[in-house]
């Protein structure tokens, strides 16, 4: 085999990241997913709004309910599946992020650039969960700012929120990014909603005190923390006392998942054949 | 210098082997017209130094290194059969990008895109989408990216495919200019009145396998034609590949 030619000054990697980031920024931007997902943000925001601007006169067993305390109840309640719902809006665009340049062939065209496949698909992770936390953090922002005003919440534990809707998003967009490489995009947007719903359901089910074995238990005590970080999160509106080592726990399993769900984006594009 | 080198190379989609121990090494600066019936593997030639695809079996360098290296791909160009671009980018944000890629940037990058833009005729269309264009236009639109920075290697699949008859007539100066400028060109064409304008050298592949290489003129046998010649050889009427010092085929290749 031939020796190595002499080669031009190498394209640092961090700026063809930063490059291709932008466009696949724009890309998704500019598609009707972007498009969705802006109105999904919008929709949430107009729940939070509707909800908020309610005077509670809740009636149980015939006997109405301090509002106080409806308020505190619904008022979490609401937040925690206004982030889920956006976490699973972001796998929504990214579940078209990477498998549309695939299936259109326009990604022979940047991957016959002097760009690897790591970066390649690092970029569009970032572009895509860049809008995607654009468009869920600006609607998060607007709910926390609505239940402080209104219901008088505050808004330490939206920040929590916030933090752990970033790190969900980023778990489950390069989870579905990875998936749709294999397989219809219909069937991704489908996985990712009942795998989100299944994940939540088992982490709040255990604390709540359910006990599960199989699969279920190991997706709870493995998976990705969606719910309990969430629950954790808003534990300051909770009125729930935390300890140290269950908080980093948590931290570090996003921490983890986040690398997991990464590493096995990169290994798919890595090895994809590109016919 | 070897501008790229398939060695042993084979490659099987599933069951079917699109290419069946191909070796072949080609020298910096040399025109090579890639022929071949269709399904022969030239476009599975062509993805595989591109690093698109890997192969079941054997090696490919690309300016020595594994297609893998990102910094095989610094000076290459790439038009591809049927060019897919994002279709709500401007032509010139997508050459902007491209050029971002293999290193340019400020004044030089939007001099060098300015030139691609005249030198393709697309500077009246630089600020219009690239989705909608005709066939042509998306082809004129490939090869100012895969112009850009005036590139070591470029590598064409089917580069005249959807022009009109003035565009074949661009591609092929452009093609010429990329060749006079000492350039490596590895074209894969069925229309073999451009290859043989335009490559000094010619590899016929059949059936996945290395039918036919060499310089032009010893492969086209005494008067016959480029044409003449590939029907005599892809039918099985060849005669023995003639040796060649610029593209090689070593023994056993075949």
């Amino acid at each position: 085999m031939s020796e190595p030619a002499p080669t031009k000054p190498r394209t640092r990697p961090t700026r063809t990241l930063h490059l291709l980031a932008i466009q696949a920024f724009q890309d998704a931007l500019r598609s009707r997913l972007g498009l969705a997902v802006a109105g999904c943000a919008l929709l949430a925001l107009f729940f939070v709004d509707r909800c908020t601007s309610l005077e509670s006169s809740l009636v149980l067993n015939g006997e109405t309910v301090d509002p106080g305390l409806s308020a505190r109840a619904f008022g979490p309640f609401l937040f925690g599946c206004v982030s889920l719902f956006l976490v699973a809006a972001s796998g929504l665009v990214a579940s078209d992020g990477l498998a549309r340049p695939v299936a259109d062939g326009s990604v022979a065209l940047w991957l016959a650039r002097p760009v690897s496949r790591t970066v390649y698909a690092l970029a569009r992770l970032s572009g895509t969960l860049a809008l995607s936390i654009a468009a869920g953090g600006g609607a998060l922002i607007a709910a926390a700012f609505l239940l402080h005003v209104r219901r008088g919440f505050t808004l330490e534990p939206a920040l929590f929120v916030g933090l752990v809707y970033a790190a969900s998003a980023a778990i489950v967009s390069a989870l579905a990014m990875a998936l749709s490489l294999y397989v219809p995009r219909v069937v991704t947007v489908f996985a990712v909603m009942l795998w989100i719903q299944l994940i939540v359901v088992a982490n709040i089910a255990h604390m709540l005190g359910a006990t599960f074995r199989g699969w279920f238990a190991a997706l709870e005590r493995w998976g990705p923390p969606l719910g309990t970080a969430l629950f954790y999160a808003m534990s300051g509106w909770l009125s729930l006392r935390l300890e140290v080592h269950d908080v980093v726990s948590i931290v570090l399993r996003l921490v983890v998942w986040i690398g997991l769900s990464s590493a096995l984006l990169v290994l798919s594009v890595r090895r994809l054949e590109l016919r | 210098m070897i501008a790229f080198e398939l060695a042993g190379v084979s490659k099987l989609y599933g069951g079917r082997r699109a290419l069946d121990r191909v070796n072949l090494a080609v020298p910096m600066g040399t025109a090579v017209g890639l022929l071949g019936p269709n399904g022969a593997g030239k476009t599975t030639a062509l993805r595989l130094l591109l690093g698109l695809v890997r192969p079941s079996v054997g090696g490919v360098r690309l300016r020595g290194l594994s297609p893998a290296d990102p910094r095989s791909r610094e000076s290459l160009g790439y038009v591809p059969e049927r060019p897919a671009f994002p279709p709500r980018m401007m032509i010139r944000e997508l050459l902007r990008l491209h050029g971002g890629l293999i290193g340019l940037d400020g004044d030089a990058l939007e001099h060098e895109i300015d030139a691609r833009l005249v030198e393709t005729g697309l500077r009246e269309r630089a600020h219009e989408r690239v989705g909608g264009m005709s066939k042509g236009l998306m082809q004129r639109v490939a090869f100012a990216q895969a112009l850009l920075g005036d590139p070591e290697l470029l590598l064409l699949d089917e580069p005249t495919s959807g022009l009109d008859p003035l565009g074949v007539r661009d591609a092929r100066d452009w093609i010429l200019a990329a060749r006079q400028r000492g350039r490596t060109l590895l074209v894969s064409s069925h229309v073999l009145t451009e290859v043989e304008r335009t490559c000094d050298h010619v590899v016929i592949l059949h059936e996945g396998r290395i039918a036919a290489s060499g310089p032009l003129a010893e492969v086209v046998l005494g008067g016959e034609s480029l044409e003449d010649a590939y029907v005599r050889i892809v039918r099985g009427e060849g005669v023995a590949r003639p040796p060649s010092p610029g593209v090689r085929t070593p023994e056993g290749a075949e």
